[in-house]
């Protein structure tokens, strides 16, 4: 969607027709079409669908297998791309060390790549890598699919980081400092947004409150759907005085906009 | 009926079965990931669209009826699943940040225009503010899933999903349309873009 005009805005105000149209153009936008077929995407499924086989199908009679000697063959030798890896993997599950030792020395880039590409910062991205290869090795004799080995490595490191990311924010105590930080950070709409008239004033009315006043509003008002016990725990205050607080912060800030010129 | 095959076999026709799945994969699979980003922008899509296509394919001999629909079906139960053990969070920050941020997400990067961003993502937020079988009704709608087929998904006949879409649109129309929200009072601002005073 170019920035002017392939649609006519002149339209009545009410015109969902053209909203609509606008939101799946911009949605198109923001989720675009694989450009060409996603093997990976396929492999990664067949894989974790085969992964979680009823053990009779799968790994019914296993045991592990005594240590190979370092001396023997190498049968992933010779061999590149998928071929090679599946070749590792089954070396691998016959207790193969060296195999092992070639996936990960050969994919840790990879999963250490998709790792990062969510977002995981660097610390947490090693952690990562290193969490889904003790999952390669517990699930070692679980793979049916040994060529797939690259889509289920992609697919279980996009999980972990996203745990991971999760985990790492849910483990921040929300302190006041976290609290304004936070706030400042992820809730406040794009400044841009400001631009509307109305919201400017009411923002700069609302940065003039007290700064325990805009914290408990950002927590109870724009955050909406959150306890006012968990609210009082995260402001340091008993749970009854939120309400009120809440009233008088928000009178506060009505008796400032009213005070503007141009306010409705 | 007969005992169905859970799994598909491994060695009849698997080149054809595979060939299909990938077929509906590409096919499907971007389209998954907006409905979700629609029905739920602040979960994880990604993640309930892959799980659903994990499903579909553990159980491809027993879905007779429209694989899509199945796909669409298990999807969005596996977002509200997702919801659902957001609604009772454990820690605040998550659903703090996750709520609020969410809804913002999937436009933000690509909408310059600060007034139509905002707009776009009122009319997201609107949208993600229907109660469900609206919602759903509507999305599908939206990325054009055939009536028949929402209908499975949804568990009704085709009269009433086009009545669930519609009352979605008024609903939607209800809050988004409404002029005195929208400041359209003041001529000129609608036009998009190239007429901003900064």
């Amino acid at each position: 969607m170019t920035a002017n005009g392939s649609h006519d805005r002149s339209a009545e105000p009410g015109d969902l027709t053209g909203r609509l149209d606008e939101l799946r153009d911009a949605l198109r936008e923001a989720i675009q079409e694989e450009p060409a077929p996603d093997g990976v995407g396929v492999a990664a499924i067949l894989a974790e669908a085969r992964a979680e086989d009823p053990p009779s199908r799968t790994t019914g009679r296993r045991t592990r297998p005594a240590p190979v000697a370092t001396g023997a063959p190498r049968p992933w030798e010779g061999l590149i791309g998928p071929d090679r890896h599946a070749a590792c993997l089954r070396a691998a599950r016959d207790g193969d060390r060296r195999a092992l030792d070639v996936l990960v020395a050969e994919l840790t880039p990879l999963v250490w790549h998709v790792a990062r590409g969510n977002s995981v910062g660097k610390e947490a991205a090693e952690d990562v890598v290193q969490t889904v290869w003790l999952a390669l090795l517990r699930h070692l004799d679980r793979l049916v699919e040994p060529r797939a080995l690259v889509g289920w490595l992609i697919t279980t490191t996009r999980r972990e980081a996203q745990r991971s990311r999760r985990a790492g924010r849910a483990q921040l105590p929300l302190s006041q400092e976290v609290a304004e930080q936070l706030t400042s950070e992820e809730w406040l709409p794009e400044p841009q947004a400001l631009m509307e008239d109305r919201d400017r004033m009411l923002w700069a009315a609302f940065v003039q409150l007290p700064q325990r006043c805009q914290e408990l509003l950002r927590l109870t008002v724009l955050a909406g759907r959150v306890e006012y016990r968990s609210v009082a725990d995260a402001l340091n205050m008993p749970r009854g005085s939120i309400g009120p607080t809440r009233g008088r912060c928000l009178r506060t800030l009505r008796d400032r906009l009213e005070g503007e010129e141009g306010w409705r | 009926m007969t005992e169905p095959p859970a799994q598909p076999k491994d060695d009849a026709e698997p080149e054809a079965r595979h060939a299909e799945f990938t077929q509906l994969y590409d096919e499907e699979h971007t389209r998954l990931l907006r409905i979700a980003a629609m029905m739920a922008p602040n979960l994880d899509g990604e993640g309930a669209a892959h799980d659903a296509f994990v499903r579909l394919w553990r159980r491809w001999d027993t879905v007779h009826t429209s694989k899509r629909a199945w796909l669409v079906r298990t999807m969005c139960n596996l977002i509200i699943d997702q919801a659902r053990s957001l609604e009772r969070p454990g820690e605040l920050t998550d659903e703090l940040t996750g709520w609020q941020r969410g809804t913002y997400r999937v436009l933000v990067q690509r909408q310059r225009d600060p007034e139509h961003w905002q707009e776009l993502s009122d009319t997201l937020r609107a949208i993600g503010k229907l109660p469900e079988q609206l919602r759903t009704a509507l999305v599908l709608r939206f990325w054009e899933i055939s009536d028949d087929e929402t209908a499975e998904v949804l568990g009704c006949d085709r009269a009433t999903v086009r009545k669930y879409v519609s009352t979605a649109r008024a609903r939607v129309a209800e809050v988004v349309g409404n002029p005195e929200r929208r400041f359209a009072a003041r001529p000129g601002r609608r036009g998009r873009g190239n007429d901003h005073d900064r």
